[in-house]
């Protein structure tokens, strides 16, 4: 039984995927108090490494973002990670799995189910992301354009670390993807340069986001509500109280 | 950009307001037709709006775009996806069908 609470990342940065991964680390980073959160950030982000983190930390989420196809998923520098009805897709088994990576939702993320994966969540056609505007390349994390699909597809992160139901994040996730539309539409980023070019990569991204399994899962074990822990203080108090007072009655 | 169509013609916003302020019966269609919700797009007149929004957007577009796919480039322009678009590719397919929500949400056709 995976481990609750805990969060493995497979951040690659090389081949681009640094604009998604740096806005990772930043969730991450949020709720690193509350949850055992696992990073494989760059070079760690490959094979053996992942695996062995899987092992040593058996987590109930793993989290990927890579270059990908219909029955691949690939990590840094594009090294083949994970295919379909591999040892390591065996391994996923349990777990609630997101990949953000183009097309694995069309085999890859059948076959997780079907090798046991409580939920997995990825993409069915190319995911897009912008890197530049007017002709220049930014950096990740620089600015909303480049960060604008990510803050959309990883509030399915937020969500579960919040302790949301999979099917819950689900529904938070579409709705996140409006909510960018509505930054570069009617908000604060509607006279941006590329702003219209935001608006058809969400949409497209928005189309493809998918989630298979099951919708009632939790990445978070509950924690205990103030009522329950204040009936377990009373029932400590009164079982003192009741030693107290059988220790000083009179007996005879 | 053009948001309707009409016997084959294409109007943006501006040109539909320019008729309805200039008070023409083509003005009166047109405001009908947005205000209702009652245009409807045969599927090659949604396609063809979607591929003329596109050439506009596209080929006065700087941004840079990037997917996460192992296979083909990793990186595109506006160009680029242009010719993905003519050449009626994957790639091209999904700018076009993602074109074509879009049309469907600005005039909550369906």
């Amino acid at each position: 039984m995976p481990r609750m609470n805990t969060a493995v990342l497979i951040l690659p940065d090389q081949h681009y995927l640094g604009y998604g991964s740096c806005v990772m680390r930043r969730i991450a980073d949020q709720f690193r108090g509350r949850l055992n959160i696992i990073e494989l950030n760059g070079w760690d982000a490959v094979p053996d490494k992942i695996n062995a983190a899987i092992r040593q930390n058996d987590p109930a989420f793993v989290f990927g973002v890579g270059h990908g196809n219909v029955n691949i998923y690939t990590v840094e520098c594009r090294t083949p990670y994970m295919t379909v009805c591999s040892d390591t897709a065996r391994m996923m088994a349990g777990r609630v799995i997101h990949l953000n990576s183009c097309l694995t939702a069309q085999q890859l993320g059948r076959d997780l189910i079907a090798k046991g994966a409580t939920t997995y969540y990825g993409n069915y056609e190319e995911f897009w992301l912008i890197i530049g505007c007017n002709w220049r390349i930014y950096p990740p994390c620089s600015n909303k354009l480049v960060t604008t699909v990510f803050d959309a597809e990883y509030t399915v992160e937020k969500s579960l670390f919040s302790g949301r139901t999979t099917g819950q994040a689900q529904q938070d996730r579409l709705k996140a993807y409006d909510d960018e539309i509505n930054y570069w539409t009617s908000g604060p980023g509607a006279n941006q340069p590329c702003a219209a070019d935001a608006v058809r990569v969400l949409e497209i991204d928005k189309r493809i986001a998918v989630m298979y399994g099951s919708d009632s899962a939790r990445i978070t074990a509950a924690a205990p509500s103030m009522l329950a822990l204040l009936a377990g203080l009373a029932a400590a108090i009164g079982l003192g109280i009741g030693i107290a007072v059988g220790s000083t009655a009179p007996t005879g | 950009m053009p948001i309707i169509m009409l016997n084959g013609v294409a109007y943006t916003p501006r040109q539909i307001l320019e008729e309805v302020e200039r008070g023409t019966q083509l003005g009166a269609v047109l405001q009908r037709m947005v205000e209702t919700g009652a245009a409807s797009l045969s599927q090659s007149e949604e396609e063809e709006l979607a591929k003329m929004r596109l050439k506009q957007l596209l080929s006065r577009s700087s941004a840079i775009y990037a997917r996460l796919s192992d296979t083909g480039a990793e990186v595109y322009t506006p160009q680029q996806i242009l010719e993905e678009i003519e050449r009626g590719s994957p790639i091209g397919r999904q700018w076009i069908e993602a074109e074509k929500s879009i049309i469907r949400k600005l005039l909550m056709l369906r």
